[in-house]
């Protein structure tokens, strides 16, 4: 990727940035709920119409719509994100807590998912329409089939609460904690995975290259790992770059299954308490990562494969 | 005999492409095989390599290579064979290359499946075999993608790695059609001088009946999966026998009232 593509992505970054947080602050403004009524019914109290206009005030939840908007982002320009209201502390701090366990999570499911998917897949492919393809494909259309809520729901039944291999409690990072939840998130990405992985590599045993090196005597194995895998490779990482972003900005509803002190839950609660400030962090968060995932992606292309490097296209 | 193929017959699925295919070639000797698109040319020599595509099946006949029935090949017999004592020569030797690799490392990974040399021995030998395809600055071709060679130069690297074991059988699948006139008799006069001096035979298909009739000893005419002529290519060219020939003959284009051919 040229310097002047670069800058070019880069602008365009910034736009869909505030795009997305102008589209995000509307949405939490115009839902139904009170941020101030949910804050001080935590405390189980009557409190006085005072008090609540007084918060408001305090949270400057009592300016119209556009004064908050810029409030929020000059605040973010100089780096503060603001305070979140139902944590009390910076919404920075806040996303930071919740970081570990998402990343964590994330890194040992990409793993996992690729430990199951990339052999799947290859030996899927290789094994075209006969019976190992017909089973691997039966598995993974199971898998994509089962919603992970319910995988998850089983998994802590059957392994946790029945075999005892495993804690059901979380909500704290540890290992053997991590292993339910990646197993959750394992099989359900896998699944798509394998199938993915299957179409790539089918679709470079088909090149003529393949032809060629049969001609120049190669066994099998060998096309296998020096030009199929390489070439395969190219469609998967964009696929793959997904999924990452997709682990990266936590996943709800897993996390909330094993309660799992990740991003996900994080922001579902933030969410019920209306939580504006910690909600437009994380939304910025996935905006950002996203946006980042794919620049990276398009980046290692430019490394990966020398028909853009050099094409200059 | 170097190569008898007797009573051939290639099917897709359950459609027959080729039937009865019989042909013969000794060492040294150069065969053509011309018709037009579809007329199953292409898949008798893909058949003889054991490298037809999904579909394609041997339904019948034999093919003796230096006395063995290829069909009855294991897959490292295979191996063992394509690529040192029978290779293969594309219409676009780019494609036949993997996009994303270098040519001169695929170069070297082939010499080095097949020969015990090390790095550096098989840098030298690739860098020969491309000088003698008259390619110029072999140390940039070698740095290259396939993709960044033109059309002339792709070929000629092509017929270099074929040729690079020394074959006692070449097959060259169009190996000019893709070329422009001028490159198309120079890549084909420098095909035929490197399988001149090792001795290797030749199987050129094509549908270019006047390269056909430069460089072949022997012709084989096909017309939908079926040979209607064949024998030396002199006598043929002289005294077509078949309707198909004589059109194929007429077809060429003349040039102050001279055939291109004879």
């Amino acid at each position: 990727m040229k310097r002047k593509e670069l800058v070019h992505r880069l602008m365009q970054m910034v736009i869909t940035l505030f795009g997305v947080s102008l589209l995000t602050f509307s949405l939490m403004y115009l839902s139904p709920g009170d941020p101030v009524e949910m804050l001080l019914e935590v405390a189980d109290t009557i409190v006085s119409e005072e008090t609540i206009a007084e918060t408001r005030a305090q949270l400057g939840l009592d300016k119209p719509f556009h004064v908050q908007y810029f409030r929020w982002l000059t605040g973010v320009l100089q780096g503060d994100m603001g305070m979140s209201y139902s944590a009390k502390m910076p919404v920075a701090d806040r996303l930071w807590q919740s970081l570990p366990g998402t990343l964590v999570l994330a890194a040992s499911a990409t793993v996992t998912m690729l430990l199951i998917s990339v052999p799947c897949g290859i030996l899927s492919a290789v094994y075209r329409n006969r019976p190992l393809d017909y089973f691997i494909r039966g598995i993974s259309f199971l898998g994509v089939s089962m919603p992970s809520f319910w995988v998850g729901l089983i998994l802590l039944y059957v392994l946790g609460l029945k075999l005892r291999l495993f804690p059901i409690a979380g909500g704290e990072v540890s290992f053997d904690r991590m292993v339910l939840p990646t197993l959750t998130l394992a099989i359900a990405m896998a699944a798509k995975y394998t199938r993915q992985v299957r179409t790539a590599v089918l679709e470079e045993l088909g090149q003529e290259y393949i032809t060629g090196a049969r001609i120049r005597g190669f066994p099998m194995h060998k096309i296998l790992w020096r030009h199929v895998l390489p070439n395969a490779c190219l469609p998967l990482i964009t696929l793959l770059g997904l999924q990452i972003g997709w682990l990266l900005g936590g996943v709800a509803v897993i996390e909330m299954v094993f309660s799992w002190p990740g991003l996900g839950k994080m922001a579902v609660h933030a969410i019920e308490m209306r939580d504006y400030p910690l909600v437009q962090g994380f939304v910025l968060w996935i905006a950002v990562l996203y946006m980042g995932i794919n620049l990276l992606v398009d980046i290692s292309y430019t490394y990966l494969d020398p028909r853009l490097k050099k094409g200059g296209c | 005999m170097l190569l008898e193929v007797s009573e051939l017959s290639v099917s897709y699925g359950e459609r027959e492409i080729v039937r009865n295919v019989n042909l013969s070639l000794d060492e040294g000797e150069v065969l053509a095989i011309v018709g037009e698109s579809g007329s199953g040319k292409t898949t008798v020599i893909r058949a003889i390599l054991g490298c037809l595509p999904h579909e394609g099946r041997v339904s019948g006949g034999k093919i003796l290579f230096e006395g063995r029935n290829l069909l009855e090949n294991t897959t490292t017999e295979w191996c063992r064979l394509c690529g040192t004592k029978a290779t293969m020569v594309f219409q676009d030797s780019g494609s036949i290359l993997d996009p994303i690799r270098r040519i001169g490392s695929q170069f070297i990974e082939y010499i080095r499946e097949h020969s015990p040399m090390t790095q550096k021995e098989a840098v030298k030998v690739a860098e020969d075999m491309l000088r003698k395809m008259h390619l110029p600055n072999t140390e940039n071709i070698m740095k290259s993608y396939p993709f960044e060679l033109s059309g002339g130069m792709r070929q000629r690297v092509g017929v270099a790695m074929a040729m690079v074991f020394k074959p006692r059988l070449l097959l060259a699948d169009e190996p000019t059609s893709a070329l422009d006139v001028t490159t198309q008799a120079q890549v084909v006069k420098e095909m035929m001088e490197i399988c001149q001096q090792d001795k290797t035979a030749i199987i050129i298909v094509t549908h270019n009946i006047g390269v056909a009739a430069y460089m072949s000893d022997k012709l084989i005419v096909m017309q939908a999966g079926e040979i209607v002529e064949a024998g030396r290519t002199n006598d043929i060219i002289a005294r077509p026998q078949s309707m198909y020939t004589k059109e194929l003959l007429d077809a060429v284009p003349q040039v102050g009232g001279k055939s291109y051919v004879s």
